[in-house]
């Protein structure tokens, strides 16, 4: 197994105020990470750093070997990494498939993306029942499962994830969970930054607890949980 | 009140103090040379208009494309009431003044809560309205305007042109003096503070609305008095000085050239703006042509007005200045 | 009632014009969020530049327009990528202030070079208007203009809907950090929105030159109208532009017919200002824009 993605003491602003103080992390192939913490913590800036949609004042990010500390996110998209943002961020006046076939925007128009269709229909029955509904109509949950199948369809081998479960009901954030976990099955790398730390940790391998920009723990999923720490802060005792 | 006295820098002070007395005693020298003093008069009246743009602008984040307009209303109103109506010209410019700030107040009311984009066009439309009012109407004479304006009198007499000089540099102090209060104020300063963002105003419980539509309001103030002072100086006026494409615009460009958010620069914008036809005596056909170029120039290359880099260059001055006291001679160091 | 209709006839006429502009306004405003002033004078030399071509040079129209077109875009590109883009990423309002000294720079700079003498430029199809009825009738070139108007809006529909760069600039129009995840290259959708305005603007220009003598103030009104036009529409959004253009023709020439043709000019920001008072988004606009 090797790193798919190396995240160097990165620092990053906003204007003056430091988001992030030289986070470190490590992600190898086929593994699923997860990054939890307080909110305003950073982990949101992190994964822009990584998708690069965000400046990075200094600390190197690297994948599979080559630096893309400062790629834009077109060619960042093509190399293989795709992040589903906070907060969804689909195109409301777009239908789902014209949602979809933006994911698939960086790959060319040669490819045939019929099995990419099928396998997120697979995955996500409801995306292929409105298929020609616009993206702002949808449910919440719907929405999500657009943004995770969008970013699917640029057939990312590593998969940024930013708060999944965000304002979803339980038993809809459980099964999404389900999903990634398939996903991650099937050969994607999971990178999963996440306000819900139980079910992060249950799913995940490994994890990072940010606190204010910085690392402040790190470790196998399992061990973290039954920290003390961390069952305090972020379990709920 | 003091507070905002000592607030500012004592170079600062000394500056402003030259400037005064270089604005009254050149043009006292120069009293007999009419050419002269009626530039000296116009660029008095492009100060207030500039200044008026600079706060605008600079310190509430709007436009107005229709400060013409509002010049044009001081103008006419005025006008109009002492030579219709036989009031007198001080009870006049008042009415004027106070006739603008309300029309202001009223139209700004709503527009104030527009974006930038739609308060441009809006202005526009303002301006091009009265505009189209003015030049069309026999009240205020039609294209042709309105000729032979009575001269303004001080004890009788008809005021020379020093005399009108110096009356028009005291409302240019009073005017500059509100700005300072204003720019001063609580709100002022903590708008300063949070570099006029909304959100984090209205965070802080600043009520930036009212501050934005007083400002307007003050503005179209501003723009009315300097109509006043300039229709009882050349004593005719005409629809073709109120449009929006020549007047409202050169009004942009004077608060764009001295750097907005500074009161100082707005008045040095405004001189040089003013300046600029005199220059360009005999070629007034490239005034607009480097008007437009000057505030693309500008925007460009020294977003925060001329006024900056002179600024950084006193600093430089003012730290040479400190340092050389304080090191005994000889030492030879470098800032 | 053949006035009326010789009005409708007009007030579509000159709607196709201000509509044609008012789609390059809001294409740059809807995709970049950028209100650019000087479009109304890009016309212009769009304009000149189908003169220069055209008549001066003797070309073949359709050369002429393809050069005008080609060159009005390399100079809105030029602009952007100097002046605009640097000056945007310090503030909107400032941008928006400089698209207004641009936009006086450039119309007296053309009449500095290019005098202020009115050029003719021979219509098209001959300037022999064809009666429809007793009353009424209609100027070829008018004709065209309409045709041209629909042709460009079809073919943008076409090219917004159907090709991947299309669906890129919506994609952008409505979420541009999403777009950017999907791999959208900003700065090559920057400079093919500002190229498809400037083509809009310079194909309006060569076409309305026989019925607008050639003088370099031509942008000015048609340009500041145009914008009134596509914010009545709903800034951003093409059918509000297009919608926008035409209501804003029929507006001006009913306006100017029935009521006062010395007026003429105010009845567009009339009908401006009330929209913004009763809805400020514009006729169809989404009520997420910005307020200020």
């Amino acid at each position: 197994m090797s790193t798919i993605l190396k995240v160097d003491n990165v620092k990053a602003h906003y204007g003056s105020i430091e988001a992030l103080k030289g986070v470190s992390l490590e992600v190898e192939e086929g593994e699923i990470v997860t990054v939890i913490g307080a909110n305003g913590a950073g982990k949101s800036t992190l994964m822009k750093c990584i998708a690069g949609v965000m400046p990075k004042s200094s600390g190197t990010i690297s994948y599979n070997g080559t630096d893309i500390t400062k790629m834009g996110s077109d060619k960042i998209v093509k190399m293989g990494i795709a992040l589903v943002p906070e907060g969804r961020q689909i195109f409301s006046e777009l239908s789902v498939a014209e949602n979809l076939k933006m994911g698939a925007y960086t790959r060319s128009k040669k490819d045939d993306m019929s099995a990419d269709y099928d396998l997120i229909f697979s995955i996500f029955p409801r995306l292929k029942e409105r298929l020609s509904q616009k993206g702002g109509s949808l449910s919440g949950g719907e929405q999500q499962m657009l943004a995770v199948g969008r970013a699917l369809m640029s057939r990312p081998k590593l998969l940024l994830i930013d708060e999944l479960s965000m304002g979803l009901a339980p038993v809809l954030v459980e099964s999404l969970f389900e999903a990634i976990a398939g996903i991650n099955k099937s050969g994607t790398t999971i990178l999963l930054v996440e306000q819900d730390a139980n079910l992060a940790l249950q799913f995940a391998s490994r994890a990072y607890v940010i606190e204010t920009g910085e690392v402040a723990l790190s470790g196998d999923a399992k061990v973290l949980a039954n920290d003390d720490k961390v069952r305090e802060i972020y379990l709920g005792g | 009140m003091r507070d905002m006295f000592r607030s500012v820098k004592l170079r600062t002070k000394i500056i402003i103090v030259i400037a005064i007395l270089a604005a009254i005693l050149v043009p006292v020298i120069m009293r007999d040379n009419r050419y002269y003093m009626n530039i000296f008069i116009n660029l008095a009246i492009y100060v207030i208009l500039g200044s008026s743009m600079n706060l605008l602008i600079g310190y509430s984040g709007q436009i107005s494309l229709g400060t013409a307009g509002f010049y044009g209303i001081g103008a006419y109103t005025s006008v109009l009431l002492v030579m219709n109506c036989g009031v007198p010209f001080p009870i006049a410019l008042i009415a004027a003044v106070v006739l603008c700030f309300l029309v202001g107040f009223v139209l700004g009311f709503p527009a104030t809560k527009l974006n930038f984009i739609f308060l441009g066009l809006s202005t526009a439309g303002i301006n091009t309205i009265i505009y189209l009012i003015i030049n069309n109407s026999q009240f205020t004479g039609g294209a042709s305007g309105i000729t032979g304006i009575r001269q303004v009198q001080w004890f009788g007499e008809n005021m020379n042109k020093l005399q009108y000089y110096l009356m028009t540099l005291a409302f240019v102090l009073v005017v500059l003096f509100i700005c300072f209060r204003l720019v001063n104020s609580k709100t002022g300063r903590a708008l300063k503070a949070i570099k006029g963002n909304q959100i984090a105003a209205a965070a802080m419980g600043i009520n930036v609305n009212r501050y934005k539509l007083l400002i307007f309001a003050i503005t179209s103030a501003m723009c009315g008095l300097a109509g006043v002072l300039y229709a009882f100086n050349i004593r005719y006026i005409q629809a073709e000085a109120f449009t929006v494409n020549n007047m409202s615009f050169k009004i942009l460009t004077m608060g764009i050239i001295g750097g907005m958010g500074d009161l100082g620069g707005g008045v040095i914008g405004s001189l040089i703006a003013g300046l600029l036809p005199e220059l360009l005596r005999n070629f007034s056909r490239y005034e607009l042509t480097i008007y437009g170029a000057l505030i693309v120039i500008i925007l460009r290359f020294m977003p925060r007005g001329i006024v900056y880099p002179i600024q950084l260059g006193l600093d430089k001055l003012e730290l040479l200045f400190r340092k050389k006291q304080k090191e005994p001679a000889g030492t030879g160091k470098e800032v | 009632m053949s006035i009326l209709i010789q009005c409708l006839i007009s007030g579509i006429s000159v709607g196709a014009i201000y509509a044609i502009i008012a789609l390059a306004y809001t294409i740059l405003f809807g995709t970049l969020k950028t209100a650019n002033f000087a479009m109304g004078d890009i016309y212009m030399i769009g304009m000149f530049l189908g003169f220069t071509f055209y008549v001066t040079a003797a070309l073949p129209f359709i050369v002429a327009l393809i050069l005008s077109i080609i060159i009005t875009v390399i100079v809105l590109l030029l602009l952007e990528r100097a002046i605009f883009r640097p000056i945007l990423k310090v503030s909107s309002l400032y941008l928006f202030i400089t698209t207004i000294g641009m936009a006086t720079f450039l119309r007296n700079a053309a009449q500095l070079v290019f005098g202020t003498e009115a050029h003719t430029f021979p219509a098209l199809f001959g300037s022999t208007p064809i009666q429809i009825t007793d009353n009424i009738s209609i100027m070829p070139q008018n004709l065209i203009i309409i045709g041209v108007a629909v042709i460009l809006v079809i073919a943008l529909f076409i090219f917004m809907k159907k090709t991947k760069t299309g669906l890129a600039m919506s994609s952008v129009s409505m979420n541009a950090f999403a777009a950017s995840l999907m791999g959208v290259n900003y700065s090559r959708i920057t400079v093919i929105t500002y190229a498809i305005a400037a083509a809009l603007a310079s194909i309006a220009g060569v076409f309305t030159a026989p019925i607008y003598t050639v003088t370099t103030t031509v942008g000015a009104s048609i340009g500041l109208k145009a914008l009134i036009a596509a914010v009545m529409g709903g800034f951003g959004n093409s059918a509000g532009a297009i919608l926008g253009g035409v209501l804003l023709g029929l507006i001006e020439t009913l306006g100017a017919t029935y009521i006062s043709s010395a007026y003429k000019d105010a009845f567009a920001f009339i009908f401006l200002i009330i929209i913004l008072f009763v809805r400020p988004q514009g006729i169809l606009g989404r009520k997420s824009i910005f307020k200020v």
